[in-house]
């Protein structure tokens, strides 16, 4: 088991996963529209050819912070690494003042220099690993997808057919959220003080408990109610709001042809299929408004020219165009998993935090009869010495100079 | 418009005064001129603010769009950075050296899209617009100063002359491998808020677009670097060259991907 966590843990095999993530992700972002993506794949980042090296980092991290654990355990209670630089003690200046000087705190044999620091390197492996398993908890609970509603329309989202593009996690609910949401107004192009003109809409939203809630959306931020979010989305058109036998009101979504001609293809009451068609004067986005707008219908070849108010032959049915207005697309997300990635976000800019501040740790020891300090930093030990060194040189004894660039150090870093 | 143009060319001026008196001191030896330089070029921040703020007001939103607000916001806060440092820290100011000139050649490019303005998309009606941009920003200031601390090692590695001019090379490397890690942290916020701000706005933190997906290859780039330092005890010319490759690194994002890629970042450079 040792032995599987050293291999895992080793810094070549570290340094060639994360190489070969770095190279991965850049080639993965320069493959669209050339040859690479054929290699690639259309979705680069759900391949095994780029889980696999996710998967061995996890590992690799894992096994790294394992191992390390005990050593930073070690140099938080005082111990020194073998690679430290050893300073040895003249009565001017004194070593004491001297680790004071350079941040080393502490009363006893042991000073620390930002002792809680010295767990920087550590809480980041800690941090990438929470965030990994936070990613994979979010995935398995994810759950969103988008929808689209006319002005004055409901949808129910759980109804069949009324979300489209969902993508659940593996344990996500089976089905929507159980909520009707109601259009109550959209404005495709509204402007806001500050910013370019954009979607906004008004919704009621009614829960299954029969809560009703009203939320004002852009696409600057969602609205949550009962653990879903909702999000005003891009796409946009016009809709026919047909009424039928009953009361009942059905909206038509046109899909936007080209910037001024919309249509819809469908089957009527009955069986059978027919077509709508919206032309407008100007583009339907033109901020002056479109213009005049001619409806037309079309079913069993019979093509008719239609207006709010007029009465058409519907399948088996009769219908009445009661209005032409904006349908607005929305999207939906219940993440419940966002906390665990929220934690290993919180975790690694807390470690990116105490990486960039210096830690060591200094024990004042006895060598050859001689007071000594022992001296690890975990960067720039070789300017504490020379600091020293030109203390002792500066200072009132030329002698000790000589003495102190006694050095035990063989490299920097541990 | 004219009162713009006239504060931001004053800055230009200053830096490229300010460029001339760091090569002055590094080439005649001549102390006065490096404090001088750092002056010029701290004098020249006050234009440049002027300059800034004119546009803000005009806009009516804070640098963050087209390639003249962000570049020229880039290099307002690369040489206040740099002046507060070298304020406090003189042997920091060497690197004058490179930052200046680096910071002339940003405002030229800038200059380029002087005209261009945008109204901001409704997106930018967030908190998180403030964290995000602004790191990206500092990244890109403390992207530079790690390359300026690699260059400035490398060419005294080089020249002698140009050696005794600068700190010990133990003292540039740690000022390279300092910059580093705080361009690693900078950039982890910004990939962090930008991811929350998404979250935020679309209901989804991470969508692999090409910007979010090459600041995290940059930020395992980064990563790559920091533990050739510490598992494999790397310093020195080794460490410098790396800090260069580390800052070509950070361009590739900052620049060329936005430039080249569609990505819903395109707005931070347009430009002509």
């Amino acid at each position: 088991m040792n032995r599987l966590l050293r291999i895992l843990a080793a810094p070549r095999l570290t340094l060639w996963v994360l190489g070969y993530l770095v190279a991965y992700s850049i080639l993965a972002v320069w493959a669209p529209g050339t040859p690479l993506q054929q290699l690639l794949g259309p979705r680069p980042f759900s391949v095994a050819a780029f889980l696999a090296p996710v998967l061995l980092l996890f590992l690799s991290t894992l096994s790294c912070t394992w191992l390390r654990t005990g050593k930073i355990l070690s140099l938080s209670g005082g111990d020194i690494p073998v690679k430290h630089v050893q300073l040895r003690a003249t009565e001017r200046p004194s070593l004491e003042d001297f680790l004071h000087e350079h941040g080393f705190r502490g009363s006893g044999n042991v000073r620390w220099r930002n002792r809680h620091a010295l767990w920087a390197g550590w809480l980041l492996h800690l941090a990438l690993l929470v965030l990994m398993v936070g990613v994979v908890i979010e995935l398995a609970l994810h759950d969103g997808g988008a929808f689209e509603v006319a002005v004055g329309e409901s949808v129910l989202l759980s109804e069949p057919g009324i979300v489209f593009d969902r993508t659940p996690g593996s344990i996500a609910p089976s089905n929507p959220p159980d909520l009707r949401v109601h259009l109550v107004a959209f404005d495709a192009n509204q402007r806001q003080s500050g910013f370019a003109p954009d979607r906004r809409s008004r919704l009621q939203v009614k829960t299954r408990d029969g809560v009703v809630r009203e939320l004002v959306l852009d696409r600057a931020d969602g609205a949550t109610i009962e653990g879903t979010t909702l999000f005003q989305a891009t796409p946009t058109g016009v809709a026919l709001v047909l009424e039928l036998p009953g009361n009942d009101l059905r909206a038509i979504h046109l899909r936007s042809e080209n910037e001024n001609f919309a249509a819809a293809d469908l089957t009527v009451p009955g069986g059978g299929q027919a077509r709508f068609e919206v032309e407008a004067e100007r583009p339907f986005d033109d901020r002056r408004g479109s213009g005049s707008l001619t409806i037309r219908f079309e079913h069993d070849g019979d093509e008719s020219q239609v207006t709010p108010g007029s009465s058409i032959e519907f399948g088996s049915s009769r219908a009445t165009v009661a209005d032409l207005v904006r349908w607005s697309g929305f999207t939906y997300v219940r993440s419940p998993g966002m906390p665990a990635v929220f934690t290993g976000f919180t975790l690694v800019l807390a470690a990116c935090i105490l990486l960039v501040i210096p830690s060591g740790v200094a024990r004042l020891d006895t060598h050859d009869g001689s007071s000594i300090a022992r001296v690890w930093v975990n960067r720039g030990s070789a300017i504490v010495e020379s600091a020293w060194e030109r203390r002792v040189h500066d200072g009132a004894e030329p002698l000790a100079a000589a003495e102190a660039l006694s050095s035990a150090r063989n490299g920097e870093n541990d | 418009m004219v009162a713009q143009s006239v504060a931001f060319w004053s800055a230009v001026t200053a830096y490229a005064v300010a460029s001339v008196l760091f090569f002055a001191w590094l080439a005649f030896r001549r102390e006065w001129s490096q404090f001088a330089g750092l002056a010029v070029a701290a004098i020249g921040l006050i234009p440049h603010a002027v300059s800034l703020g004119l546009r803000w007001r005009e806009v009516g939103h804070g640098p963050f769009s087209t390639r003249y607000e962000v570049l020229s916001a880039d290099s307002f806060l690369v040489v206040m950075v740099f002046s507060i440092l070298a304020l406090a820290n003189r042997r920091l100011r060497p690197m004058g050296v490179v930052v200046l000139p680096a910071v002339f050649l940003l405002m030229g490019w800038a200059v380029s899209s002087f005209g261009l303005k945008y109204e901001v998309p409704i997106i930018f009606k967030s908190y998180w617009l403030w964290l995000h941009i602004g790191f990206a920003k500092l990244f890109f200031v403390f992207a530079l100063l790690t390359a300026a601390a690699g260059l400035a090692y490398l060419l005294g590695d080089r020249f002698d002359t140009i050696r005794a001019r600068l700190p010990a090379a133990e003292r540039l490397d740690l000022f390279g491998h300092q910059f580093l890690l705080v361009s690693f942290l900078c950039l982890g916020v910004m990939i962090i808020a930008g991811s929350l701000w998404a979250h935020q706005s679309w209901g989804r933190y991470w969508g692999w677009d090409p910007i979010e997906t090459s600041s995290l290859a940059v930020w395992l780039g980064y990563a790559v670097i920091l533990h050739f330092r510490v598992l494999h005890n790397w310093s020195g010319r080794r460490m410098a060259w790396l800090n260069l490759v580390a800052f070509a690194l950070a361009i590739f994002t900052v620049f060329v991907v936005v430039m080249v890629l569609p990505t819903i970042h395109n707005f931070y450079m347009v430009g002509p």
